[in-house]
């Protein structure tokens, strides 16, 4: 009987993200499938199932919109819907599917499609009532931890700022980013205002993309390539949607996060992360997310993520490359594909293969994908290239 | 007051009233247009204030927020918030009124403010009712560049009658009428048309008040030197005053001020404000003669009682009067006025939802588990702290509270944004998130108290969807709530 760490990812695509304006869904979903089939050097008809991460309505409904695109007829194929880890969540249930045996080759992807529908944030109308929480948007369910961060351990705007710096320095040089320029300093603090702290520079776009990964298991694995990299931790967790009415809950740390790591730590064995951890593609949809989240997955202590960032502890070189891709900050975060994306490019540095941005030496990296408005749902999968 | 067959007979037991918080002076009205200006200023209400949340707002300052006894919600309005569909209803439901109260809406006249009093009184006279919180609120429009858009204001008073003991005893009621084309509008229309003011004031105001008070002064067997307070509503900055003359009242200390100077004219609200207003100052043992209309035009002589000095302190006029922010541009009050094309949002509600959460939603009732006795919202089956399952009692939140986090946002679709968000901590349990208004941005400090108060939200389903939200209390009055 097989478990989670004989699960082995050997191929992975992703489109470039950005306002793919000449793309629709089918466009982007086929060429990440095939980018990564190709990867793994299969074809379409050794797939025996699918799971595809789509967040909104308008982007497409029910696993079928996979099967359009790739035409892997007659073959289960489920949709996941879990906020911005839907991708994430669409991996983990290709990777139980096999750890279990019932398939032996699957296809776990995401995409998004967003920009045909305007260009103002993302739609939040209808989520939840009427009107108990009208009024709340992305930026200002995560920018709420800003007033009490700030309060409990003194961050400051200028600590958010370096967490949008290093992740476009990061990402400047990734072909397929959403952006490709670095930013200062001074750009960052000085953009217009968005939303409390959170300022145009510190928070991540608006962008379109998909992503795939092949996934089977580590013995299928090895005809296919030698460099397939492994689970060696996963750990997910829901919290709530109403946060911001729970007495119990202090917005100083992304609650999902913490559960979702301890899960993931557990599984891999990781007692000392910032010495463990190689590099992590860490949600960072604004930047007090990210100091929140190097906090709660123990890169730094709590409430030390501002100063830790100012540092450099979480640069490419430092002692966590934390975003090496440029995270959502600078690669984009189109929803149901992030999570996905995340696994491409973790999987890309354990195989040596993230050119211009690669973690000399990486042999364990992590994806960590928080969802919701505020830190609902979280995603924690560790992959290693160490067999 | 036992009346002469030996039965009590109804008297006004409370009264509150409400201004918004914005004031326009009138002379940027005047400098943007090029066109003489009058002196003063007049309320506003903010976008997220209708006629419905104002009168919400008077009957909390009348009766607080234990509706306990009271048997009847009128309201009185002619800008109500619905052609066709009650406000009262709405009100009474935000006050959680026993749904056995008595519930009316009195519409189409200035008069109507006065007529719903009337009514209310009657109601409780003949046994129908055992008391009537009777609400008037107006949030009105003008012709930009007209004399109504100077002289209009907005605001609401609200009049508790009831039988026992009464801080004014109602000694009296004459009731007339008179028709001709004053001011009017036609279905469908927001704007006013009227005639000539001058000679409806002349021939109609003026006239048909002074007689009215005239024959009821007689009837009720006062003569004119006992009233201590005249409190008339009319339509604009002099008629009351011509009104006093004519009935030979030389003391100004003896008319009532009708609210132009700071307020403008709160149409069928006006007569309850100014009732408010007098009450406020009046001794025990004063005569006041309220009378006011437009179409219909009524006489109320009350005697104020010993009991006005028992009555808890309140925000009324002179509370309501001092917590102000003038705007500081005739844009943003035209904004206000829908005089202003605003992007479309695309808001989405559903009125089986909203009646489905009416108690949640309108008198704010959270749960309160009966484990763990932790006080929360919005309502659930399991409790969020012990995750005990149904065993929790509904629990009616507190309207104020403390401030425990706040963030201003500019991408929420907002006419004026920042919209400002808030978390807070209510008295007696319950962590609540919600909208800020009537604030200045960027002003919220952790821990600053702050008050509810109930508002539009937006316009999703073709409907008015109202919830409540936080403001800094309003400074110049007692806490309200």
């Amino acid at each position: 009987m097989a478990d989670l760490k004989d699960v082995a990812v050997i191929g992975v695509g992703a489109t470039k993200f950005g306002e793919n304006f000449d793309w629709g869904v089918d466009d982007m979903l086929t060429m990440a499938c095939f980018e990564a089939m190709e990867d793994a050097k299969i074809e379409p008809g050794q797939l025996e199932a699918g799971w595809i991460g789509i967040q909104y309505p308008f982007t497409g409904f029910s696993g079928a919109t996979l099967s359009d695109a790739i035409k892997t007829y007659d073959i289960p194929i489920t949709h996941t819907e879990n906020y911005c880890v839907s991708g994430l969540d669409a991996f983990r249930n290709a990777c139980l599917a096999v750890a279990s045996e019932q398939f032996d080759m699957v296809i776990a992807c995401g995409v998004e499609k967003i920009t045909d529908q305007g260009g103002r944030g993302l739609p939040t109308a209808g989520f939840g009532h009427p009107v108990q929480m009208a009024g709340l948007t992305a930026p200002s369910a995560f920018g709420l931890a800003f007033p009490r961060h700030a309060l409990a351990f003194g961050t400051t705007k200028e600590h958010l700022a370096h967490v949008a710096v290093k992740n476009h320095f990061n990402g400047a040089v990734n072909p397929k980013a959403h952006f490709r320029r670095e930013v200062t300093l001074e750009q960052v603090m000085k953009a217009p205002i968005i939303s409390g702290p959170l300022g145009l520079l510190d928070c991540c776009p608006i962008s379109d993309g998909s992503a795939a990964a092949i996934i089977t298991r580590t013995d299928i694995a090895k005809k296919y390539r030698d460099d397939y990299v492994t689970i060696k931790g996963m750990g997910f967790a829901a919290y709530t949607n109403l946060m911001m009415y729970d007495k119990n809950f202090d917005y100083l740390a992304w609650r999902p996060t913490v559960k979702a790591a301890e899960k993931a730590y557990a599984m891999a064995g990781i007692t000392d992360p910032p010495n463990e951890v190689d590099l992590a593609e860490c949600h960072d949809c604004f930047t007090i997310t990210e100091i929140l989240n190097v906090e709660d997955l123990g890169f730094c202590k709590k409430g030390d993520g501002g100063p830790a960032m100012a540092e450099g502890r979480f640069n490419i070189d430092g002692q966590v490359a934390v975003n090496p891709s440029g995270g959502l900050k600078c690669f984009g975060h189109p929803i149901g594909a992030t999570g996905v994306r995340m696994i491409y490019e973790v999987t890309k540095q354990l195989q040596g293969r993230a050119d211009g941005r690669q973690r000399e030496g990486a042999k364990v990296g992590m994806a960590h994908n928080l969802g919701g408005l505020g830190g609902v749902v979280c995603g924690v999968v560790i992959l290693t290239n160490e067999k | 007051m036992i009346n002469d067959q030996g039965v009590e007979m109804a008297g006004i037991m409370a009264y509150g009233a409400y201004i918004p918080w914005l004031r326009l002076e009138r002379k940027l009205i005047a400098e943007s247009w090029g066109i003489p200006g009058a002196p003063g200023e007049i309320a506003v209400a903010n976008f997220d204030e209708d006629s419905i949340t104002m009168g919400v707002e008077a009957a909390r300052d009348c009766i607080g927020d234990d509706p306990d006894g009271v048997g009847g919600l009128y309201f009185a309005s002619t800008t109500a918030p619905y052609a066709a569909k009650s406000s009262a209803t709405v009100v009474a439901a935000v006050l959680d009124l026993a749904n056995d109260a008595a519930t009316a809406d009195f519409g189409a006249s200035l008069g109507s403010g006065l007529a719903a009093l009337l009514a209310g009184a009657e109601a409780v006279d003949s046994g129908a009712a055992s008391s009537v919180l009777v609400t008037a609120a107006e949030c009105q429009r003008a012709r930009p560049k007209t004399a109504d858009e100077q002289t209009l204001g907005d605001g609401a008073g609200a009049i508790l009658v009831g039988k026992g003991d009464a801080i004014a005893e109602v000694k009296g009621v004459y009731t007339s009428y008179d028709e001709m084309m004053g001011a009017w509008k036609l279905p469908g229309e927001t704007l006013s048309r009227e005639s000539n003011p001058r000679w409806y004031t002349a021939k109609s105001h003026i006239p048909d008040i002074a007689g009215a008070i005239k024959e009821a002064i007689a009837s009720f067997g006062v003569a004119p030197d006992d009233i201590a307070k005249l409190v008339v509503a009319a339509p604009d900055f002099r008629t009351h005053q011509q009104i006093a003359k004519a009935l030979g009242i030389k003391d100004p200390a003896k008319v009532q001020d009708a609210l132009f100077a700071f307020v403008g004219g709160c149409g069928a609200a006006q007569p309850l404000m100014m009732l408010a207003g007098a009450l406020e100052d009046a001794s025990p043992g004063d005569k006041i003669i309220l009378a006011g209309g437009g179409d219909t035009f009524d006489v109320v002589l009350l005697e104020v009682t010993d009991k006005i000095k028992d009555l808890a302190p309140r925000r009324a006029i002179k509370g309501y009067m001092a917590s102000k922010k003038n705007l500081d541009s005739y844009a943003r009050f035209l904004a206000r006025k829908d005089m202003v094309p605003v992007e479309a949002d695309e808001n989405v509600s559903s009125a089986i939802q909203m009646w489905r959460d009416r108690k949640s939603v309108l008198p704010l009732y959270g749960k309160k588990c009966e484990a763990c006795e932790t006080v929360y919202f919005p309502p659930r089956r399991v409790c969020p702290n012990c995750h005990e399952y149904d065993k929790n009692v509904d629990w009616k939140l507190a309207k104020k509270g403390v401030l425990w986090n706040a963030i201003d946002d500019n991408l929420a679709p907002n006419p004026e944004p920042p919209t400002t968000l808030t978390i807070s901590d209510l008295e007696g349990g319950g962590r609540i998130f919600l909208q800020m208004t009537d604030r200045e941005a960027g002003t919220t400090e952790l821990g600053m108290p702050v008050e509810l108060t109930f508002r539009i939200i937006h316009e999703g389903g073709g409907f008015h969807n109202y919830f409540w939200k936080t403001r800094p209390v309003r400074q110049g009055g007692i806490e309200n709530g």
